[in-house]
């Protein structure tokens, strides 16, 4: 598991710790029925509060992505496959849905953002 | 969960300086930062705690228990260190520790070794050649060696290093595993807490300007910067300190959202540290 | 609280070898001067010195808790303030008791080897006398700790002793003004001097169990009430 505080970030830190695992669960690398650290460990090792790592475990608790086995620690919840790929399906969204908005405010055409996406695309794939 | 430490309307009058109306609780196994200015009334807290001195006023109960009635019980599970400790300077180490060891039931002689040896600690060297930093490493020993619950430091790296100071992070972070011990810490280098705190109470002349978790007070507070001509009588009241130049207004706010929304992109907001937060408190204060 | 005692005897140790040297040290002098026929005069004042010096040597452990600002941490370890009294109390009187055994030794060894003596020596020396002046010594920090348990060491001391002279003062005092006012106030002295000899008759007439008895309980009862006092003050004083 990796996880990388920034203290630039206008995001707090809590939230850059949950998203990170959030990530890292959708995408894969962090599978069903993994252990996470306990709250301590991770504050320990990020050298941050154990209330905010209790703050970040809490939030993914709530939206699923982590269950908590009293006695034993974090685990990554199993995850529906149908909500999974919703997931990661607007986590692009999102990220097209910023760049659309900027392109709109700069004056770039949708003609030459398609372009522009297909470049990229391509590009990734070599 | 519960309060390993609770403290209700804690009073005391020096006369020309009174800590009034002191409320404040840290729940089992978390570190609460007490911060505030030099005179503050930080160590006067902690020495009402240890019952060094006198309150005149509220209560104190420590691991659910009144620290007056039970003060022996309590003090035994209490590992404290102060800002200069006092040892008797012609000593080494080795006596201090014979001295203040049987005081202990749960003295454990093999983890003071541990961290002697952890700090580099000289046994037969006399106190009077230690270096200021080798004298807290000591009480810092000291005071983990016999299975304390609370820790209660004052002011322990004023006048340390900072490589020191990272290094006292990491052993704290590392007590911390255990969910049953608990940190008080006092100090006014705010720098030591920003990362490791999990609540922090801030204290100024002698009143308690906010107890809350870390993480609230940084969603919270937050400095705003924008040109003098957006401040004028009921705008002012929306800040806790402002600092004028002639190009423009630095403030600290309590309610960035409030902010964020009359003022929208009139301002730069920028995250407030544990420092700020000190600062532009007090000049309100003195303001007022 | 052996535990305290302990610690006053490892952080001291070295203070008191200033005492274990001076002691004997005035009492060669002493018996020096002796020998030039001033005896009377010179046991006074060498007992004088003596006890002085003893009461000084009980207050070393004090001192140097107060000097190095130990007692921020006795006050912080897990013991009751009542128990930091009573150890120096128990600290104090063995160093008195102790100084001048010290002295009285030295005494004894002096008139050994100069196999000279007085009179007045010979009471000083002899059993009751030794008793008497370590009751008498215990009697005196009883008087003065508990201003030391109040105002701390150095102003307790001081006050201790500006009380002291002002008793030594005010009896006299007390006496004249009672005398002046006899004429005045035609109030009857008489019965107060006839309870005074009825109680001196008293006293002379007991045996010597009875009287020992009766300075036991008497010192006891003022040492007990000191204490009493000084807990009292301890407990509420801030560190």
């Amino acid at each position: 598991m990796k996880i990388i505080i920034s203290n630039s970030s206008p995001d707090p830190i809590y939230e850059q710790v949950s998203k990170q695992i959030k990530a890292q669960i959708i995408s894969g690398e962090l599978a069903e029925g993994d252990p996470l650290p306990s709250i301590r460990k991770l504050a320990m090792e990020l050298q941050i509060s154990v209330i905010t790592t209790k703050r970040a475990y809490e939030d993914l608790q709530k939206e699923g992505f982590i269950d908590a086995v009293s006695g034993k620690g974090c685990f990554v919840a199993m995850q529906n496959k149908e909500l999974l790929r919703e997931k990661k399906m607007k986590t692009v969204e999102d990220l097209l849905s910023d760049a659309v908005f900027e392109a709109k405010k700069l004056g770039i055409s949708f003609k030459e953002i398609k372009e522009m996406l297909e470049l990229l695309y391509n590009e990734e794939a070599e | 969960m519960e309060n390993v430490l609770e403290i209700q309307k804690l009073r005391k009058n020096y006369g020309d300086f009174v800590l009034q109306d002191v409320s404040f609780s840290l729940p089992e196994g978390y570190i609460m930062g007490l911060i505030g200015p030099n005179g503050a009334g930080k160590t006067t807290i902690i020495k009402l705690i240890m019952n060094l001195i006198m309150r005149h006023g509220g209560n104190i109960s420590i691991f659910g228990k009144d620290n007056l009635e039970h003060e022996v019980e309590i003090k035994s599970r209490i590992g404290f260190v102060y800002d200069n400790p006092n040892y008797y300077d012609h000593l080494n180490l080795k006596q201090i520790k014979n001295i203040i060891r049987p005081f202990y039931k749960e003295w454990n002689e093999k983890v003071f070794m541990d961290l002697v040896d952890q700090f580099e600690l000289p046994l037969k060297k006399t106190i009077k050649k230690f270096s200021r930093g080798m004298v807290m490493k000591a009480a810092i020993a000291i005071a983990l060696s016999h299975h304390a619950d609370l820790i209660i430091m004052d002011e322990p790296t004023s006048g340390l290093d900072p490589v020191f100071r990272r290094e006292l992070l990491d052993l704290l972070y590392q007590l911390l595993q255990s969910e049953k011990k608990s940190i008080l810490f006092s100090t006014h280098i705010t720098s030591d807490l920003e990362r490791i705190a999990d609540y922090i109470t801030f204290i100024n002349h002698g009143k308690i300007v906010f107890s809350k978790a870390k993480d609230e007070v940084f969603e919270n507070y937050a400095l705003v910067k924008g040109g003098n001509d957006l401040l004028n009588e009921e705008t002012k009241t929306w800040f806790t300190g402002i600092r004028k130049s002639q190009f423009g207004f630095e403030a600290l706010t309590d309610d960035v959202n409030k902010i964020k929304k009359n003022f929208g992109s009139d301002v730069v907001i920028d995250r407030a540290n544990l420092e700020d937060i000190m600062y532009f408190s007090n000049l309100r204060n003195n303001h007022a | 609280m052996l535990n305290l005692i302990r610690k006053d005897f490892i952080a001291g140790w070295m203070f008191l070898i200033g005492v274990v040297l001076i002691i004997p040290f005035i009492t060669l002098i002493a018996m020096w001067a002796m020998m030039d026929d001033f005896g009377g005069v010179i046991i006074g004042v060498f007992t004088f010195i003596v006890m002085i010096l003893c009461i000084a040597s009980s207050f070393i452990f004090m001192g140097v808790d107060s000097a190095y600002q130990a007692e921020m941490i006795y006050a912080s370890l897990p013991i009751k303030r009542s128990r930091i009294v009573f150890a120096r109390y128990l600290s104090s009187f063995i160093l008195t008791a102790g100084s001048f055994s010290l002295a009285v030794l030295s005494c004894f060894s002096m008139v050994y080897i100069f196999n000279e003596t007085d009179p007045a020596f010979n009471i000083i020396l002899s059993f009751r006398g030794i008793i008497s002046m370590i009751l008498f010594l215990f009697m005196i920090l009883s008087f003065i700790f508990p201003f030391i348990f109040k105002f701390g060491i150095g102003k307790g001391v001081t006050a201790a002793l500006i009380m002291q002279i002002s008793l030594m003062i005010a009896v006299p005092l007390i006496k004249f003004v009672f005398k002046a006012l006899q004429g005045i106030l035609a109030f009857d002295f008489a019965f107060f001097n006839r309870m005074l000899h009825t109680a001196i008759k008293w006293i002379i007439g007991l045996t010597a169990f009875q009287a020992y008895v009766l300075i036991f309980g008497i010192v006891s009862l003022v040492i007990l009430v000191s204490i009493g006092l000084s807990v009292r003050f301890y407990n509420r004083m801030d560190l």
